[in-house]
């Protein structure tokens, strides 16, 4: 998808293609430059959806919550009648942070600056003695809560744009869309966060966790450890498995900038893949959640659901890997050499505690920072961090795998060429 | 806990039953009351959560503190039974509480 209408040679200062000779080349400079950093505040995350949060985490009117979304501190809220929000988390006045704490619910939000204050959907609502200020000082909204231009969601995934002019989030998602959809659709009762947020730090370039998020290539090298502890848990050879898995797992362009790797993992997933080590018990309530999918979608949408695992980025920065567990992750740039990294667990409504706690387990055990694969990840993302410091005669990164195939596996690089496409039609062509 | 009545000022009531400790204001905004604007939220900030308290009723609430009495200078035509409800708190003692709703609160 997507692909019909790229050139088939591309020689720009930091991405370079010749697909007929199968080349793909970035140039180490985009990891490290503060210029090229400039830059894609200007023309990435101040033109694209970003991810602000997720409509279960603001369950009833008057709740809030406060996150930094690609460099600006931000309140997502909802109203006294329940309608959301996204505000700019600075007061009108000076500047000070007007909400401070993580998440609450209030009717209204004071400055502890000033003291002044507004009422939740934004207003100004501070009363001053007659001179103080000009008559009808603010009575144009000029001192309200500033807004963020543009939010929109999809099922209940919310997304806010700096850019008042752009294209709406649902032509923005393009292939993402279906992607979660499927997604979505694993409860009947719809999805929630779940538990708390997990929130870290690399010493490395954001776009290295676009690339390592989908990245199926490394997984028998970098996280040699967990296979080989699942393949113990679970009793099958960790090699026979994988090879028979090869063949399916595919890398996708999903338009305009997404991409996602879909294939079959060995572990088990919550949605419908029981593994011997959850029992008879859980294999039964396994055989029963995918009976209700299956009623609820139909058996080919539901074997794509219950028995294929998705790692999918969204232009630019957010991850959602639905896999042993489902991951939603947003990371941005402080420094070139510097991200932070906030990292949600999606679940279904009503699920079952059993269920539950195996869905928490493998988040904790694998997902997480300080499970089996973040970590060693982060030393992955951090050591090539470090290489890039010898850009000047080891200038290029190749990410040309597979650029010669119909259908580029999983273990390719097709999703990254994809990422790496759109960066360059912002940052380059000036898109 | 305590139920308040709420009259509009097209003479329309309404009672809710608020918890100990929560705010007339504060019930009423929660409870679906039109009328009781609140915009600043209970900080004592924007005069727009003023009522009048029934007649029988004002002597009963605690007395207003000198910033309720400053910012009742800003709402719109008070009288001695004037109030912000931001500051009136429940407590058992005031079960039975009736307040009006002025027209306009600016």
């Amino acid at each position: 998808m997507a692909t019909a209408f790229t050139p088939l040679r591309r020689t720009g200062r930091w991405v370079q293609e010749d697909r007929p000779a199968g080349l793909f080349k970035v140039s180490r400079e985009a990891f490290t430059s503060d210029d090229v950093l400039a830059l894609e505040r200007e023309r990435i995350f101040d033109k694209s959806w970003l991810f602000l949060g997720h409509g279960s985490e603001l369950k009833q009117p008057n709740d809030y919550l406060t996150r930094r979304v690609g460099g600006r501190e931000l309140i997502f809220n909802r109203d006294r009648k329940g309608e959301f929000h996204a505000f700019l988390n600075t007061c009108p006045h000076r500047g000070a942070i007007v909400a401070r704490e993580k998440c609450g619910n209030a009717l209204g939000f004071k400055c502890f600056y000033h003291g002044w204050s507004f009422n939740n959907n934004g207003k100004y609502a501070t009363r001053t003695p007659p001179g103080v200020y000009p008559e009808g000082f603010g009575n144009d909204g000029s001192v309200d809560l500033a807004r963020v231009p543009r939010i929109e969601s999809y099922r209940d995934f919310f997304f806010v744009n700096y850019d008042p002019n752009a294209i709406g989030l649902h032509e923005y998602l393009a292939g993402a869309r279906e992607v979660l959809d499927l997604v979505a659709d694993h409860s009947p009762n719809g999805m929630e966060i779940i538990g708390g947020t997990q929130e870290y730090s690399i010493r490395a370039n954001w776009k290295l966790l676009v690339e390592n998020s989908f990245d199926g290539y490394h997984a028998m090298e970098t996280h040699g450890t967990y296979f080989e502890y699942l393949m113990s848990v679970i009793g099958t050879s960790v090699n026979d498995d994988i090879a028979g898995m090869e063949d399916v797992s595919r890398g996708i362009d999903l338009g305009n900038g997404h991409a996602m790797i879909e294939g079959r993992a060995p572990w088990g997933r919550p949605i419908g893949r029981a593994i011997p080590a959850w029992g008879e018990d859980g294999k039964a309530e396994i055989d029963a959640i995918v009976t209700e999918l299956t009623d609820r979608v139909g058996e080919t949408r539901a074997h794509r659901i219950a028995n294929r695992d998705r790692n999918m980025g969204i232009f630019p920065s957010l991850v959602i890997n639905d896999i042993m567990a489902i991951t939603v992750r947003t990371f941005y740039p402080e420094a070139p050499d510097l991200m932070n990294v906030s990292s949600w667990a999606l679940a279904p409504v009503g699920e079952s505690r059993e269920a539950r706690k195996r869905r928490l387990d493998n988040f904790l055990e694998f997902l997480g920072p300080g499970g089996f694969a973040t970590p060693d990840d982060v030393e992955a993302l951090e050591s090539a961090q470090r290489g890039y410091a010898a850009a000047k005669f080891a200038p290029w990164n190749d990410i040309s795998r597979g650029l010669l195939k119909e259908q580029p596996g999983g273990n390719d690089e097709a999703q990254m060429r994809a990422f790496w496409r759109a960066w360059a039609a912002r940052m380059e062509d000036g898109k | 806990m305590a139920t308040v009545t709420f009259i509009a000022a097209d003479g329309g009531e309404k009672a809710l039953d608020i918890t100990d400790g929560f705010s007339v204001m504060e019930g009423a905004v929660r409870g679906g009351i039109d009328g009781i604007d609140a915009d600043c939220g209970g900080e004592v900030s924007c005069a727009t959560c003023h009522v009048h308290v029934a007649a029988d009723w004002i002597a009963r609430l605690a007395a207003p503190s000198e910033d309720e009495k400053d910012m009742l200078g800003y709402a719109v035509d008070t009288d001695e039974c004037s109030r912000l409800s931001c500051q009136i708190f429940l407590t058992p003692e005031l079960d039975g509480l009736v307040v009006h709703i002025p027209p306009t609160q600016r």
